[in-house]
């Protein structure tokens, strides 16, 4: 039985990380002391930049690579990402907003039940890998969805992966995994 | 934030003075003239004052001026007071002024002068701002606060008293001679700012002390403010204040009689509504990028695949940026630490111009949500 299509999750993304490119050089410098809610981190070589709305922070290089995180969805991280470059773009600089792409989209889910991690990795081998010793979840590897999850007794999962639907995918794929290793009192 | 005013003027005078002490050399080397120096210490002087940054800047201070005048009987006493004056300083200089009374003399206490000094019974005091006060006891004339000679019923009576009408809330003593509306042609008060002393316990009796009757006394409720003390007031329940003057019983007191620091650890230039003016220290639109912004601003920049539009769809505009405040605040910073949007600030050695004055500290910490 496959009980997973009954049940209503919560998967809430908690982060999504976005890149893109502006092609032309930027001065960290000129941003650090023109920009606006910026931090400037020269021994990185890189700077901060915060947006209140969305609520992203972006690293910003100076070759011209922003790496944008935060967001809660993929359209709010690319809405971010253009303001940002806007926001560049009025400093001064020449950018074009090029090759917007969403890398890493995390979020967490509660399952109604714990589940019993070593014989949810038993079962899983070698797709689950559990050592307590190091961390307390049992980390499942979909290859095909390039998505992790990470489970822990509790039932609070982690689904990390390129893209929301991946996740989606990723969440229904291990549902009905971890109810057969619930923890059920009988 | 008293004490800061208390001790801004002074602060800003010496470094007037150091810088201008300093480059004197380099300028006459350059063969320019003094006149532009004083000229240059002048403006400079007087910007400040314009600026209303600092309460109670008077211009050319000279620090614990302190004009005793003595009457003509005294003349030849004169050692007397100068005796009591600790042996350590420096013989007060003394100048015979010529004033209308002729027989007075007045000596001003040299700026090294320590206190408390002590000030034989009988002697008169002129104090800079032209107050004058005959002393009936022996005066212990001590570094305290604001309050230049504590009682304002003490003064003399005058025949043309101008009160200031409000008290200014300067710390200084001296209150700024522009402000005061002194009838008698005012000498620069600024001495009293420096000279800080308190007459306490002082027994004044409201005679006209000023032997020209021309000269008109300002009480020195003009010269004091003390706005919060009552203690000194309870002191003398049986001054005589007359009829035609009209007593400022507010004074400025400054409470220096129990100082308390107001910076360094108490230091609270809480940043809550400064958000992110810490880091904008004004360095914005320098030209060249003005230039540059402006022509962004009317392009829309196109490319391959998305353009972006100029301020239709991806405007930021959306944040009121309530940003054009002119706090500042200009420092070194100890460590600047973030966590997430929590800030806190470990600042040192800095100014900070906030509501339009300034603030001076050497230690401040301040927290901030963003």
């Amino acid at each position: 039985m496959e009980p997973s299509n009954d049940v209503a999750l919560d998967i809430i993304i908690t982060n999504v990380v976005s890149v893109f490119r502006t092609r032309c050089h930027l001065n960290l410098r000129t941003i650090g002391l023109e920009g606006t809610n910026v931090i400037y981190k020269p021994e990185v070589g890189k700077v901060l930049m915060k947006l209140r709305k969305p609520r992203i922070t972006a690293s910003i290089w100076s070759s011209g690579k922003i790496i944008c995180t935060g967001a809660t969805s993929e359209e709010e991280a690319k809405l971010g990402a253009r303001r940002l470059a806007r926001c560049l773009q009025k400093i001064g600089f020449k950018v074009r907003f090029s090759d917007f792409k969403v890398v890493n989209v995390l979020a967490v889910c509660s399952l109604p039940f714990q589940i019993r991690l070593i014989e949810f990795t038993k079962n899983n081998r070698p797709i689950a890998s559990y050592e307590p010793e190091i961390h307390p979840a049992a980390s499942y590897r979909i290859k095909n969805l390039r998505s992790t999850v990470q489970v822990f007794s509790t039932g609070n999962i982690t689904v990390t992966g390129p893209n929301v639907q991946s996740v989606a995918s990723a969440v229904e794929q291990i549902y009905p995994l971890l109810f057969e290793c619930q923890k059920t009192l009988s | 934030m008293l004490s800061n005013a208390n001790s801004l003027p002074k602060l800003y005078l010496s470094v007037i003075e150091d810088v201008i002490e300093s480059i004197r050399e380099l300028f006459s080397d350059e063969g320019v003239e003094e006149r532009v120096l004083d000229n240059l210490r002048q403006l400079w002087e007087s910007k400040v004052v314009q600026s209303k940054a600092v309460e109670g800047f008077i211009k050319g201070n000279n620090p614990s001026n302190f004009v005793l005048q003595l009457p003509a009987n005294y003349s030849q006493s004169l050692h007397k007071p100068t005796v009591v004056i600790p042996a350590a300083q420096n013989m007060p200089s003394f100048s015979s002024k010529a004033s209308s009374c002729g027989s007075v003399a007045t000596f001003s206490l040299p700026a090294g002068i320590t206190y408390p000094v002590q000030i034989p019974a009988g002697v008169t005091l002129q104090t800079a701002s032209g107050h004058f006060y005959k002393v009936n006891v022996p005066v212990m004339v001590t570094r305290g606060a604001q309050h230049v000679l504590s009682h304002p019923a003490a003064v003399a009576r005058s025949s043309a008293l101008t009160q200031r009408p409000d008290p200014a809330p300067a710390a200084s003593v001296c209150e700024t001679p522009p402000t005061l509306q002194s009838a008698d042609g005012p000498s620069p008060a600024a001495s009293d700012s420096q000279t800080e002393f308190t007459l306490d316990g002082i027994e004044f009796s409201p005679q006209p002390v000023d032997p020209s009757a021309a000269s008109p006394f300002t009480p020195p409720a003009q010269a004091l403010r003390r706005e919060q003390d009552t203690a000194a007031d309870d002191a003398l329940p049986d001054l005589q204040t007359t009829p035609d003057i009209k007593l400022e019983t507010d004074f400025n007191f400054n409470q220096l009689l129990d100082i308390t620091q107001l910076d360094g650890v108490a230091d609270s230039s809480s940043d809550t509504e400064e958000d992110d003016d810490d880091d904008d220290l004004g360095l914005v639109g320098e030209n060249e990028f003005l230039g540059m912004i402006n022509a962004a601003e009317e392009e829309e920049l196109e490319e391959e695949e998305d353009p972006l539009n100029s301020g239709d769809d991806v405007s930021e505009q959306d944040i009121p940026e309530i940003f054009d405040t002119e706090n500042v605040i200009v420092c070194q910073y100890d460590k600047i630490h973030r966590s997430k949007n929590r800030w806190k600030f470990y600042l040192k050695d800095g100014v900070m111009c906030y509501g339009g004055k300034d603030y001076v500290f050497s230690k401040a910490v301040g927290e901030a949500e963003w």
